[in-house]
């Protein structure tokens, strides 16, 4: 074991990569020369001497040297080109994405070749030796893009792409090249076997492991990463830091589990913040690995200045991303949580534009508090004693969310059609109606369709506590709470729903409501129903609880307003039961039930 | 039906006029190595005088001319556009059969000629399993079982076990690559040589510099210019004042000739030459003079801008009527009526080669071939395994 800088485990990796193949070559502009110094950063020391035929100066032409580098591989060679700066990579970009990148897949012509990229700003090198050159290659299919940040991967990862057949884009870093070992963060102090060792394409590192937020880095940048993940120690955030080696193909499964985890990301990087990796890696990780719904912050990028790369050294500093940079952004995330939080005065201030601007309630009006009386309206009388009636029943509240993403995507399919069939508006409440019917109807919940045979007092109140008997009902009266525009409520059940098709179900329910708005309907439209559904979402609420309108129910629901947030719509859905009857497993298996009969919509609505 | 010149005179040919002197079979353009300039004598003991070869380049030619007419019958039925080189079949074929069959070629859109050469040996060697059209008409078609397997069309195909290798779009680009190639030939001592196509519009980008590599690393390099003396639209003229483009490349330190590449004989003995020079350290560059007889690409109304005199002139100089005249009539080219004998030539030629017969087997061959499925869109990215099933995760394809 020992300890090695940067280039020189490049050196290493290339020597015994030379001794291992006889068929690698090494080409780039003076990687020959002055002897046991070769190479403009001497990555290449000493090679030319023990290969004299392999490790070939070329002429002042990046496209031709990749050119060169592909008709050698193309015909059984192996081979390392070498650009003096990542920068002039540009003049071979042709060479790399329109002729290497794609030859497999037309041509299934295999190109083990190596292009190392001294990359990245090794400090007052000016706009054309600073390139971070990633985001040249990323979207070119057929590409691999390596950047490791230490002695160890840079030398195992070398080797792992010399030995492999497809075009590889090598990062390394100049800023790294010569870095004293004591200026190695322990995390990424590393020991150098003796024996020969690669290090997997595709694999990050999970350098310190934390719960509070994912920092993901690679290259310099990650040094500045491990300052600010203990800066925020201090603070009393744990960051799990990740080392991402390989660009692509990148390590998704650590990415991903780490988030799950954190449910915060940061990437940082040296490249640009507009335009950079670390907003292709968060797209992707969002939209293609499905972490959107497992952050509790908007994940952030942390790289360098939308401007060109300066040459100043206070330019530069400006320019460049750093560890405070990290840290700020780790708190912009937190603001509203951890550090906001100690932050919080005791008395909130209360913006005086808000007091007193509630509707129907103005405190400056003389009016204010002069009081008028008037009798109640027969529907208000019979409100009133039925919910207190009702209220005494030993019921509970139950809620659950629901995503409504394949209810909403059936309706949008099916809208139109179903609408010039049944001339009936096609809504969300129909789907509900009908979901909770079939499940209703499921042998499992049969006690939520029972009913009491109540014990009733001479003075005709209920006496809840001793019910005489239950009745067993294998039928659904459904019913549907119905508001009218003069501020009156209907609760008219559908009878036998159970029987009825998806179109009839939604008829039904458009009749009984037509009914109640013209007031044509009778005393015993109210009676024996099994559940009520009420949709409290028209009224814009997120969630309500309902109360049982009648003895003869069980259970009765609200359906709170569908919204739009991460991972598609949701709406609550708030079951209230009789506790008599049954009990919070039946309740609980109940609301599963409905759903996964409603997450999961595969009925067709039209057929009969 | 075969198009091939209806007359042609000696005089005609004497007074062609893409430069003085071009009724010499070969032209040294001064070079630095004094070693391999040749008198025409001493160079047309080069070409091939045996009857077998003569027939073979001729039925390969006569493949090449009936393929691109065929392929012009079916645009429509094909997917997108066909490239052809009419008169240009004796510098494709003539480059192709005087070079080793192991040795790497780079040809370019209007070589066709190439694969028919190397093609014929290759199926009877075993080397690929069916004929050359029938690979060629499947390319054009598309098809799953074409070289490219649909995922690229056209000219832009490959047969890299019999060291054919495709061309992108971007010209030029194959001059490093082939150089590339040289180098790995020259490093193994395998006494190949390497050689690609190039048009004369290529001349023009930065990849020409790589010859600089080659005369500097003395690569096993040959590079032909199809100097049709039209890039798409720009003439040669418009596109460069070094002209002949063989002196262009003067400076670098390789060989540069200008030959005539409408007969396939000059071509033929010149190649052996530039083959032997090449193999000796110096690179090559040959400027074959033809003329492109069609447009840029089928859809391109070349009739609008090319001058009806010039494809008049150049008619006169079909590459396949050329050597059926030497082959089937006197050597030196006579004011004959020569159409009255290519006909007679023309109805044995097609009853000794059976070229229809090939083709029209070939073409129902790839018209019934498979289609590939719109899964094959994600197979073959990379070589890299790794790199491969992450680009499937990225499409979707895995079964998370």
């Amino acid at each position: 074991m020992k300890k090695l800088m940067y280039a020189p485990a490049l050196t290493e990796a290339l020597k015994e990569e030379m001794e291992r193949s006889p068929v690698l070559l090494i080409i780039g502009e003076d990687v020959c020369r002055p002897e046991d110094e070769d190479g403009a950063f001497m990555v290449t020391a000493g090679l030319p001497k023990l290969f004299p035929d392999r490790v070939i100066n070329t002429i002042l032409n990046e496209s031709s040297i990749v050119g060169l580098g592909a008709g050698f591989a193309l015909r059984g060679g192996r081979v390392v080109t070498e650009m003096q700066f990542a920068d002039f990579v540009t003049d071979a970009i042709k060479m790399i994405r329109n002729y290497s990148a794609g030859l497999f897949y037309r041509n299934r012509i295999r190109l083990p070749m190596v292009i190392r990229l001294p990359s990245g700003a090794p400090g007052r090198a000016g706009p054309f030796h600073s390139t971070s050159p990633e985001m040249l290659f990323f979207g070119e299919p057929g590409l691999i893009i390596l950047a490791p940040s230490n002695s160890y991967d840079a030398k195992g990862l070398l080797k792992t792409a010399i030995r492999q057949d497809s075009p590889a884009l090598f990062l390394e870093w100049k800023k790294l090249y010569r870095l004293p070992l004591e200026k190695y963060p322990p995390e990424l102090d590393f020991e150098i076997p003796d024996e020969d060792y690669t290090v997997p394409i595709g694999k990050a590192r999970v350098l310190r492991e934390g719960s509070d937020i994912t920092l993901v880095s690679y290259g310099p940048m990650l040094f500045e990463t491990l300052k600010a993940a203990n800066a925020l120690k201090e603070k009393g955030v744990s960051c799990e830091v990740i080392d991402l080696r390989s660009l692509m193909p990148f390590d998704f499964e650590t990415l991903s589990a780490s988030v799950k985890k954190t449910g915060r990301i940061i990437v940082a990087h040296e490249d640009k913040e507009v335009g950079g990796y670390g907003a292709a890696l968060i797209q992707l990780l969002t939209q293609k690995f499905g972490l959107f719904d497992w952050l509790d912050a908007q994940p952030l990028v942390v790289g360098a200045k939308f401007t060109p790369h300066p040459h100043n050294p206070i330019l530069e500093n400006e320019y460049l991303p750093n560890a405070g940079d990290v840290v700020n952004a780790a708190e912009k995330m937190f603001e509203e949580k951890i550090f906001a939080s100690a932050r919080i005065p005791e008395k909130e201030p209360v913006a005086k534009e808000s007091v007193g601007k509630l509707e129907g309630f103005d405190p400056s009006s003389s009016q204010a508090n002069t009081e008028k009386r008037i009798e109640l309206t027969p529907m208000r009388k019979a409100i009133a004693k039925r919910m207190t009636e009702q209220w005494q029943r030993p019921h509970i509240h139950d809620k659950i969310k629901i995503c409504f993403n394949a209810v909403l995507k059936h309706r949008a399919e099916t809208r139109l059609e179903f609408e010039k069939k049944t001339d009936t508006r096609l809504t969300p409440t129909h789907y509900i109606a009908y979901a909770v019917v079939k499940t209703l109807m499921l042998d499992q919940f049969r006690p939520l369709r029972n009913r009491f045979e109540e014990n009733v007092r001479p003075d005709k109140s209920v006496d809840w506590a001793h019910p005489k008997a239950i009745f067993e009902r294998d039928f659904v009266n459904l019913s549907i709470a119905v508001a009218t525009k003069s501020n009156e409520l209907f609760v008219p059940v559908i009878r036998d729903a159970e029987k009825m098709s998806f179109t009839e179900l939604a008829s039904a329910i458009a009749d009984s409501a037509e009914k109640c708005r013209n007031k044509k309907i009778a005393p015993d439209d109210f009676d024996n129903g099994t559940i009520t559904i009420t949709n409290v979402g028209v009224f814009g609420t997120d969630e309500g609880n309902p109360i049982l309108t009648e003895a003869s129910q069980m259970a009765s629901i609200a359906v709170g307003k569908i919204k739009h947030g991460p991972g598609g719509h949701f709406g609550k859905i708030v079951l209230a039961f009789d506790h008599r009857m049954f009990d919070g497993k039946i309740a609980g298996e109940f609301k599963q039930a409905l759903k996964e009969y409603l997450e999961n919509w595969n009925v067709d609505i039209l057929s009969k | 039906m075969l198009k091939v010149a209806t007359k042609i005179t000696a005089e005609e040919i004497k007074n062609f006029d893409y430069f003085r002197d071009l009724e010499r079979r070969f032209i040294e353009i001064r070079g630095p190595n004094q070693m391999y300039w040749r008198e025409k004598s001493e160079l047309e003991k080069l070409a091939p005088k045996d009857p077998e070869t003569l027939l073979f380049l001729l039925r390969s030619m006569l493949l090449t001319r009936r393929t691109e007419e065929i392929i012009k019958g079916i645009i429509g039925q094909i997917p997108g556009s066909a490239f052809f080189g009419t008169g240009n079949e004796a510098t494709s074929c003539g480059v192709m059969a005087a070079m080793k069959y192991e040795d790497p070629a780079f040809p370019l859109h209007r070589d066709l000629g190439c694969d028919f050469v190397r093609g014929h040996e290759a199926f009877t060697k075993g080397d690929i399993k069916v004929r050359l059209a029938n690979l060629l008409f499947a390319q054009y078609f598309s098809r799953a079982n074409s070289p490219c397997r649909g995922k690229d069309g056209n000219i832009h195909w490959g047969i890299p076990e019999i060291s054919r290798y495709p061309m992108i779009s971007h010209l030029g680009t194959n001059i490093p690559v082939a150089c590339g190639a040289a180098l790995y030939e020259k490093e193994n001592k395998s006494g190949l040589v390497a050689f690609t196509f190039i048009g004369d519009g290529a001349t023009s980008t930065g990849d020409i510099q790589a010859l600089n590599q080659a005369a500097s690393r003395k690569l096993p390099v040959i590079v032909v210019i199809d100097n049709n003396k039209w890039a798409y639209r720009t003439t040669l003229q418009e596109q460069t004042a070094a002209i002949p483009l063989s002196r262009k490349v003067e400076a670098f330190g390789i060989r540069g000739f200008t030959i005539d590449g409408t007969d396939i004989l000059s071509v033929y003995a010149a190649t052996k030459m530039a083959r032997e020079i090449a193999l000796s350290g110096t690179p090559v560059l040959l400027e074959s003079s033809t003329f492109r007889m069609k447009g840029h690409s089928v859809y391109d109304p070349y009739e609008h801008y090319v001058s009806k005199e010039d494809l008049e002139k150049w008619s006169r100089r079909d590459p396949i009527a050329r050597l059926a005249n030497t082959i089937y009539n006197e050597p030196d080219l006579s004011d004959k009526n020569f159409e009255d004998e290519f006909k007679s030539v023309k109805s044995r030629l097609e009853k000794e080669f059976g070229v229809e017969q090939e083709l029209q087997e070939a073409l129902e061959w790839a018209k019934s071939s498979p289609q590939p499925e719109p899964s094959d869109l994600y197979t073959d990215i990379s070589s890299n395994p790794e790199l491969q099933k992450f680009i499937g995760v990225l499409c979707g394809r895995d079964e998370r």
